[in-house]
């Protein structure tokens, strides 16, 4: 018995993925971005205010590693040790023996999850419907 | 309609800690009364409950803020970085147990998770130096 498979289809199917797979990488390296942004706005909008640490939220910021062509990208949003009172970040989010903490970097991170959820969510769809 | 209250939260958290670590050594986002330096010179292990953020997860057209998810900030503060992990360990055995929290008019949708953890760490303004050690929890609810 002689069984053939007919792979033509499976290659433009392949062609076909890697080139969306190329679309969703750059524009889910987009949804990166604009997410991170979002956590380090929440987060600096959350700690503000404090009398005795004014210059903190402004230490808070975002760097982004990769640019999704490359199958990964990554962002890293907290407080720069090197500015000023950027050095508080562990102090303030988790508090100390005595000191309460004041919670904004997980609060910030957990105010986006379901907003860059669904943007990923709606990036895969519209790739795919077209 | 009431929306989810942060405080039959916070008391189920410290009922169940205090199951577990010994009456009176969880406060409310204070030291216990039982917790801490003692008459004899010992140190009590103590941990402190604080509320933390709410995020509204929906509900029903009656009630679209009846669902919630919370996190409580659980800090255990002993008087070594051992001791401070063994009341961690137990405390957070505790919480994670499924049906441990019993909260007032709220019942638990999700089982309870650790959201967020932090490594023992020394605090050298006490004197003397004292260690905390940071679990964050969360708990998904809705009216019971």
């Amino acid at each position: 018995m002689d069984v053939r498979f007919d792979a033509s289809e499976l290659n433009a199917l392949t062609a076909e993925l890697n080139t969306k797979a190329q679309r969703v990488g750059a524009e889910a390296a987009a949804v990166v971005r604009k997410g991170a942004l979002n956590v380090k706005n929440d987060a600096r909008r959350l700690i503000s205010g404090l009398a005795h640490a004014p210059a903190y939220p402004y230490s808070i910021g975002y760097e982004v590693e990769g640019d999704g062509r490359f199958g990964s990208i990554s962002a890293e949003i907290g407080p720069d040790k090197a500015k000023a009172q950027g050095a508080l970040g562990n102090i303030l989010e988790y508090g100390t023996v005595n000191n309460a903490p004041f919670a904004h970097l997980g609060p910030a991170l957990d105010l986006e999850g379901p907003r860059f959820e669904k943007a990923l969510g709606d990036l895969g769809a519209e790739v795919f419907d077209q | 309609m009431t929306g989810p209250l942060e405080r039959p939260v916070a008391l189920a958290v410290i009922a169940a800690l205090s199951t577990a670590l010994g009456a009176t050594r969880a406060g409310y986002a204070v030291r216990p009364a039982g917790g801490g330096p003692q008459t004899d010179g010992t140190f009590h292990a103590y941990a402190r409950v604080h509320p933390g953020s709410t995020l509204l997860a929906g509900g029903t057209a009656a009630d679209p803020n009846a669902d919630a998810a919370q996190t409580v900030q659980v800090t255990y503060i002993a008087d070594s970085a051992e001791a401070a992990d063994q009341a961690r360990d137990t405390g957070r055995a505790a919480l994670l147990t499924p049906g441990a929290l019993t909260i007032t008019g709220r019942a638990l949708v999700n089982p309870v998770t650790l959201a967020d953890t932090t490594e023992v760490r020394e605090d050298n303004d006490p004197q003397p130096p004292l260690w905390f050690a940071v679990d964050r929890y969360r708990i998904d609810t809705t009216p019971a």
